[in-house]
């Protein structure tokens, strides 16, 4: 980042002391907890390790979604107004998280830290993961649906502005969010950035039917309650490294009630589904055979799932990464049987 | 001054500006620590807070 020390920008910069790290190896990532799938991300603290806000986080459509030069000195100067609330004692110190180091990481230390290989920010990320699964306790929906999409809910930030409200739709604009309204806080959480928002949201139970999220109006602080839709947590994993993700290599959208009904398959809570979309792996692979049209509407003998609304959805929570499923499909009218092999995805560790 | 010396000279002197102008750049922009427990004590001293980036180095 160029930043002149007679820029706006260096002017902001120049009152912080600026610190730029490229290898985990020795960082607490427990206290600098975040989704690490982001190649860059920033925290503004002090001297006594006290997180003030952070900026950064992404989504599926680009790396730099929420990444904005303005929005950032707008952080610059929050971040330089609440250390000096800090300074004058207005800000409560908050516990410090549970320490955690890569170096006690297992397989991290075996894959990558004993090769001397560099501890990139998305194998903390992955091998938390797969060390969850090995002990039973990957939840998949907030481990591997981390950071949803806040447009899910209905929120278009003006990103320049920070956490200014562009455009609303659905569940927020339900709930009375209006163009132009400022995000404060979350379940009562303050939030400066959209870093701060979407760590936040990330930290929402996946079963919750509602959040808060409060929003400064020209000057008056509104408590808007916001009704979470079904999957609110679903979010495009198209980018991520998660070797626990079983890839399907297809895509599929959900048949409506009527298509189900027509069809004599499981209506409520089934996750038939119509093939759009064949990933060229699948036939690198030879992993599936299915096609373009074909209707898959069962899994292993199984057609329904609480949170599954298509059959790769249900693989991808229910199945483990290199496993092979049995898929039940119509294909032209008939139905019958074929496998598909999963796989782990591959990459550099 | 014969041509070609004339023409050394121009170049060398918009090279002496290139490099010295660089040079100023560099000094003017925001210096940056590459190593946290150093950025700790630094804001110890100064009472000044944090930057803290995270960036991945392919």
């Amino acid at each position: 980042m160029l930043s002149p020390t007679d820029s706006p920008r260096g002017k902001l910069l120049s009152q912080y002391v600026c610190v730029r790290i490229t290898r985990m190896d020795d960082i607490d990532v427990g206290l600098f907890d975040r989704d690490w799938n982001n190649t860059l991300y920033y925290f503004m603290m002090n001297a006594d390790e006290q997180i003030y806000m952070r900026y950064g986080g992404r989504d599926a459509r680009s790396p730099d979604s929420y990444l904005n030069l303005s929005s950032l000195e707008l952080a610059l100067v929050k971040g330089l107004e609440l250390h000096r609330e800090y300074q004058r004692g207005e800000i409560k110190k908050t516990d410090r998280p549970k320490p955690l180091f890569p170096r006690e990481i297992p397989l991290l230390v075996e894959r990558t830290i004993s090769r001397n290989a560099c501890v990139e920010c998305h194998l903390i990320g992955d091998y938390l993961n797969v060390h969850r699964e090995q002990d039973g306790k990957l939840d998949k929906l907030t481990h591997m649906y981390r950071s949803p999409d806040i447009r899910t809910l209905g929120i278009e930030l003006d990103v320049p502005k920070g956490l200014a409200v562009k455009e609303v739709r659905d569940a927020v604009a339900a709930a009375g969010m209006t163009p132009g309204d400022r995000i404060t806080s979350i379940n009562g959480t303050p939030v400066w950035t959209f870093g701060d928002f979407q760590y936040h949201y990330d930290k929402v139970n996946r079963n919750a039917e509602r959040i808060q999220i409060a929003v400064d109006r020209a000057g008056a602080l509104i408590d808007l309650s916001i009704a979470l839709a079904e999957r609110w947590w679903w979010t495009d994993l198209t980018f991520r490294q998660w070797t626990i993700e079983p890839r399907v290599y297809f895509d599929s959208v959900p048949l409506t009630d009527q298509e189900k009904r027509d069809r004599g398959l499981v209506n409520r809570g089934g996750f038939a589904s119509k093939v759009k979309r064949i990933d060229m792996f699948a036939e690198m692979t030879k992993s599936h055979e299915l096609r373009v049209g074909d209707i898959v509407f069962g899994v292993d003998g199984v057609q329904r799932d609480e949170m599954a609304n298509t059959a790769e959805l249900f693989i991808k929570l229910r199945k483990t990464a290199g496993e092979t499923v049995t898929l039940d499909v119509i294909r032209d009218g008939k139905r019958m049987q074929m496998k598909l092999k999963t796989y782990k995805m591959s990459f550099r560790k | 001054m014969r041509k070609p010396e004339a023409l050394f000279s121009a170049v060398l002197a918009g090279v002496l500006l290139a490099v010295a102008s660089l040079l100023l750049a560099q000094d003017d922009e925001i210096r940056w620590l590459d190593n946290y427990r150093e950025a700790i004590q630094e804001a110890k001293r100064t009472q000044k807070p944090i930057f803290l980036e995270f960036r991945c180095e392919p």
